[in-house]
């Protein structure tokens, strides 16, 4: 996509329908053992607002790494990295954790919750950046609304070690999304889940995209949830293409 | 969320906690209790050249005796005249002199002397006292067929009396064979009666009678110390004889300080002391109060210019003198005491770092996650950081308890110390000996021993032993260097634990999930 391209389809699509994401020849290298490792070779790739995207491909195909450079994680080694009209690739560290704290919400296959805290305190760490400054009464009161709609409200004050797995997969959407971010990135989010909590946590993934408008973007190795996506991406050898 | 994610942190991960505080705790807790023994120490030390010098006394001016062919600078006493100090009965001599002189190796300054140094700049005060030991020989010798026995110069020839003791080692016992006599010494400082500001008497109180006036120049009148009159069964009103003469006592001293006895074993006026030893307007040391503390080495310059062949000592120079277990103890807690602190401290700091660095580790995950949910370097450094901090101020707070327990213990001990101060480093003749009779060296009272030590031929120094109580005291310093050093460690182990995880990128965090 050329810039003209790009200033064109910024400036014509309708805003519901404005890419969120705008990925222009993203190239990723690492060196490993004396040698180059392309994770991503030129990826051009747009995600417009709303959209649940799921992502699938083999091991070290590339999948994590695309995950990173949605997520500000990682800068790419070239091309750009646009979410809204900020381009990733060239923010600085202070700017790219503001990008994490405010407009993306992550969920990890392993929960990542942190273990010493209790669900609600797990959720209210989502207020960092320009959002830490809020009210401790503003917070709890957002954390507490967050978990009651995850189905929680009765599980506040529990350590992660006291909840099921799908209970905690729920703290980490409440987590996620307390913040009302642009983007929810789900690594693997079922992954470590039988199939009866795999379909709760995808029904409430997907009804919080439907009623949020929330653009949703799910790395996984599972068919059957990358079926309930409305766009499937293949990733294998650094490259995108469209399933 | 601070403080909340702090509290979890400690209760939740108690065994890093309890190990990183015990470790700090034992660390503070053995810095607390050296810096107060060592603290112990130096007022020990202080207490100890007070009880010989008088507070406030900043600089002594001595002068060490100049050996001569003629002069064995040792007391003797001359029997050649039995009719004057011995009589003759039944086959034996009985024998009884005191002698009153200036302690072996000391000579004397003049009173020009002390008036140069009152009249040199900077010096706020100058008293001159005369020190001079008091010796007393008496007892029985009994009489043989020898020839020599009688001779006027047996004494010399025989060895004993005489108590030169250089030519009498290995002798045998000749004509003393099977006499008996004892040698009792003491102490007698002579002091001006107009109650300076400076001098021995400083450092004292009065505890029975009275101290001198100046309506006692020139009379026979002593002041003893109070163990030396508690061993000598001496009270207010008793006599004392004093190079032959009668005293009558006038009053007891006591010292203020920890020390358990007072420089000198009896105190006459000056003048009298002066008299009685014929040593008309001499003394032996001057005690100098300097205007400011940081007049003295000047003062010690001038007064080295001024007077070459005195020995001039400041409080410095005489706390290095302090000899004896107090010493020792000074040594202790200066070597071993401060290095034991230095390698502790050092490993519990090791110990709280590795601690904290491997805590990091640990908790890649978390503070990846957190990165990537939008914590910021900064706030994961602080998180870290606070959590060593409060981790080392449990362990100093703990410590400082330990260290106050500590302390108080040896305070309930109160070990006593005997500590040494010379006056003189000149160092006498060889050992004496006492061919063939039964001698008993009487030097002063039990615990003040050794200023006439050198009557028999030991060293020749000139010293004032004592016993100290040791106290360790309790500070605002000390317990201020305990959470100091405290917050110091916890602040060094967050401050490397916060930098490691900061520098974890977030993807980096999240690839180890995987």
């Amino acid at each position: 996509m050329t810039t003209t391209e790009t200033a064109a389809a910024t400036d014509g699509v309708p805003t519901a329908s404005r890419p969120v994401y705008r990925l222009s020849g993203v190239t990723k290298t690492y060196r490993q053992k004396n040698r180059t490792v392309t994770a991503l070779a030129g990826v051009d790739l747009e995600i417009p607002q709303g959209q649940l995207v799921a992502v699938q491909g083999p091991t070290g195909g590339g999948k994590s790494t695309l995950l990173q450079m949605l997520g500000a994680l990682d800068r790419p080694s070239s091309g750009s990295v646009f979410l809204g009209d900020r381009d990733v690739a060239v923010l600085g560290d202070r700017a790219l954790t503001d990008v994490r704290a405010t407009e993306i919400g992550f969920v990890f296959q392993s929960f990542n919750l942190i273990p010493t805290l209790t669900a609600l305190e797990n959720v209210e760490t989502a207020f960092a950046g320009s959002l830490a400054n809020r009210s401790r009464a503003e917070v709890r009161e957002r954390a507490t609304t967050a978990l009651r709609e995850v189905g929680l409200e009765e599980r506040l004050d529990h350590l992660p070690a006291e909840l099921s797995g799908g209970q905690q997969q729920r703290v980490a959407i409440a987590r996620a999304l307390v913040k009302d971010p642009t983007v929810l990135l789900a690594d693997e989010p079922t992954g470590a889940l039988d199939e009866g909590t795999r379909d709760e946590i995808m029904g409430l993934i997907e009804r919080q995209w439907k009623d949020r408008g929330l653009t949703v973007v799910i790395v996984t190795h599972d068919s059957w949830v990358a079926r309930r996506a409305e766009r499937r991406l293949h990733i294998k050898q650094g490259q995108v293409r469209e399933v | 969320m601070f403080l909340t994610y702090l509290r979890r942190e400690l209760t939740n991960r108690k065994k890093q906690t309890v190990i990183i505080a015990v470790g700090m705790a034992l660390a503070i807790a053995l810095v607390v209790i050296v810096s107060s023994i060592a603290s112990g120490v130096q007022s020990a030390q202080s207490s100890v050249l007070a009880s010989v010098y008088g507070v406030g006394t900043d600089i002594t001016v001595t002068k060490t005796e100049t050996p001569t062919s003629s002069s064995t600078g040792r007391p003797s006493f001359d029997f050649g005249d039995q009719g004057s100090s011995g009589s003759s009965s039944s086959g034996s001599t009985d024998l009884a002199q005191s002698r009153l002189a200036v302690s072996r190796g000391t000579s004397t300054l003049t009173a020009a002397n002390v008036a140069t140094v009152a009249g040199t700049d900077g010096v706020a005060a100058a008293t001159g006292v005369l020190t001079l030991e008091n010796s007393t020989f008496s007892g029985q010798v009994k009489q043989s067929d020898g020839s020599s026995s009688s001779s006027s110069d047996g004494a010399a020839q025989g060895g004993p009396p005489s108590g030169t003791g250089q030519s009498s080692t290995g002798q045998g016992g000749g004509g003393f064979g099977g006499g008996s006599f004892s040698v009792d010494s003491f102490t007698v400082t002579g002091i001006p009666v107009s109650g300076d500001t400076v001098g021995p008497l400083t450092s004292t109180e009065t505890t029975k009678g009275r101290t001198f006036t100046t309506a006692d120049a020139g009379k026979d009148v002593v002041v003893l110390d109070a163990a030396y009159a508690k061993s000598e069964s001496k009270a207010v009103g008793d006599t004392v004889s004093i190079g032959g003469k009668t005293f009558d006592v006038i009053g007891i001293v006591a010292s203020t300080g920890s020390a358990s006895t007072t420089g000198s074993n009896t105190y006459v006026p000056l003048d009298t002391a002066q008299t009685l030893a014929d040593l008309s307007g001499e003394v032996t040391s001057v005690y100098v109060s300097a205007e400011s503390s940081s007049d003295v080495a000047t003062i010690k310059t001038a007064l080295q210019k001024e007077l070459s062949s005195t020995t001039v000592s400041t409080e410095s120079d005489l706390a290095s003198s302090v000899s004896g277990s107090l010493a020792t103890a000074s040594t202790l807690v200066s070597n071993l005491g401060r290095w034991l602190s230095i390698v502790v401290l050092a490993a519990a700091f090791l110990i709280a770092i590795l601690f904290t660095i491997s805590g990091v580790t640990r908790r890649t995950r978390e503070f990846g996650t957190l990165k990537a949910i939008g914590w910021s370097n900064g706030r994961i450094t602080r998180q870290v950081a606070g959590e060593s901090l409060v981790q080392g101020l449990i362990g100093g707070v703990i410590g400082a308890a330990t260290g106050l327990v500590g302390i108080l213990v040896v305070n309930v001990i109160a070990p006593t110390v005997s500590a040494s101060a010379a006056t003189s480093t000149r160092t006498g003749p060889g050992a004496g000996g006492m061919p063939g009779a039964g001698a008993t060296a009487a030097a002063g009272s039990g615990t003040t021993a050794g200023a006439p030590a050198g009557g028999f031929g030991g060293g020749g120094q000139t010293a004032a032993t004592t016993d100290v109580v040791l106290h360790a005291p309790v500070t605002v310093e000390v317990i201020l260097l305990a959470i100091g050093l405290a917050v110091l460690g916890g602040l060094l182990a967050g401050a490397l634990g916060g930098w490691r995880a900061s520098r974890l990128r977030p993807a980096e965090a999240l690839r180890s999930v995987a």
